[in-house]
């Protein structure tokens, strides 16, 4: 084993550790873990493999095999900004959902204690209808 | 009189769960069913209430996970002695409820989980779903030391002890086999009992082909990951 190996193994060890760890006090989703777990794994495996990245930059016919790290990096890192990208827009569209429901709801509870004796079937219309709109643009 | 909740988790069942909720009530008149509408775009909410069923209603889909724990904190909240999970598509037989109930009722177990493979039945599947099945059933084995036939089986009853704990911790994705591991490991008594399963009435099933293969590595993965975390009440 090159210094070089053992360094690069020691940090990817450290990393998938933290991550696991994280996960093991609940502070870090399993769904968001998996795929750091797995890019730790392809770290420890790399540097154990002598002349791994030799061997795949031939594979991928880069000449120069330093820069096939950088395009196996390159596609991690934009594999992880898309998965994150999609996150967020689900995120702020169940937001946005959640939001508009909680405004409906108040409303429907100002008029009930508007009216707290007359149960207008108004009311409940409105109530129905705040339950079933906010799906149809999920 | 125990009181106890079916809780069935339905998105876009409208053509099933009128079946399912007449079939319950049928079955069990004293059963409260209280179904959660993740979110459907369809009539299922309408339909389950027409049918007599009280419906919760997700302003968002939350997944399958996340329906059932809303179930689970209502059970908690309105102080049910035991929950029952029942599935939205018609592939649990409301006959079979008392096998689940009985072992909770006598506290026999905290939680029981209604399994197909256990002794033979007339249940039938493709092998490929057999064989993942099968791979779950030891990957769980292998970190709780006691072999669940059937960890996807999403037919279950729960006493107030596990409610307690399944409402407070509770994975969205694939919360069946994962809520096994996190019981055990925190104490809760888990048995299977055989039960009878039908294929589904209409519709298909969440889990297709084409995604199982990456729902059975992250599975597993979620599974050894879970069998690691610490445990939810350190004081018992």
């Amino acid at each position: 084993m090159t210094r070089v190996q053992i360094v690069v193994l020691i940090m990817s060890i450290l990393v998938t550790g933290f991550i696991i760890e994280q996960v093991r006090q609940r502070r870090l989703a399993v769904e968001y873990s998996l795929i750091w777990i797995v890019a730790g794994f392809g770290m420890i495996f790399l540097s154990l493999w002598r002349n791994g990245i030799e061997y795949l930059a031939n594979l991928m016919g880069i000449y120069y095999a330093p820069s096939a790290i950088f395009v196996i990096f390159g596609v991690l890192v934009f594999i992880l900004c898309v998965h994150f990208s999609l996150e967020i827009s689900r995120l702020s569209s169940t937001n946005r959902v959640l939001v508009q429901r909680i405004a409906l709801l108040e409303d429907d509870l100002r008029n009930l204690q508007q009216s707290p004796q007359t149960k207008s079937p108004q009311t409940g219309k409105r109530k129905q209808a705040a339950e079933t709109s906010p799906h149809k643009d999920v | 009189m125990q009181r106890i909740i079916a809780i069935v988790p339905a998105l876009n069942e409208a053509r099933n769960i009128g079946t399912v909720v007449d079939n319950l009530k049928k079955v069990s008149s004293w059963l409260d069913v209280l179904v959660i509408d993740d979110g459907s775009t369809d009539q299922t909410a309408e339909v389950a209430r027409r049918h007599g069923a009280k419906v919760i209603s997700l302003p968002v889909n939350l997944g399958i996970g996340g329906a059932v724990q809303t179930g689970f904190l209502y059970a908690v909240r309105n102080h049910y002695d035991a929950a029952l999970q029942v599935d939205g598509d018609g592939q649990h037989r409301a006959e079979e409820i008392d096998k689940l109930i009985e072992p909770i009722l006598k506290d026999r177990a905290d939680v029981t989980i209604g399994s197909r493979f256990l002794s033979k039945t007339a249940y039938k599947s493709s092998r490929s779903r057999r064989m993942g099945i099968y791979l779950l059933s030891k990957t769980i084995q292998s970190v709780v030391r006691r072999k669940y036939t059937d960890p996807t089986s999403g037919f279950r009853a729960y006493n107030q002890r596990a409610l307690r704990m399944v409402s407070a911790h509770y994975s969205t994705d694939y919360p069946e086999p994962d809520a096994i591991v996190t019981l055990v490991k925190n104490g809760i008594r888990v048995i299977e009992v055989s039960v009878e399963m039908d294929a589904r009435i209409s519709g298909s099933s969440s889990i297709t082909p084409f995604k199982s293969g990456y729902y059975m590595f992250k599975v597993s993965l979620a599974i050894i990951l879970n069998s690691m975390m610490s445990r939810i009440w350190p004081e018992q």
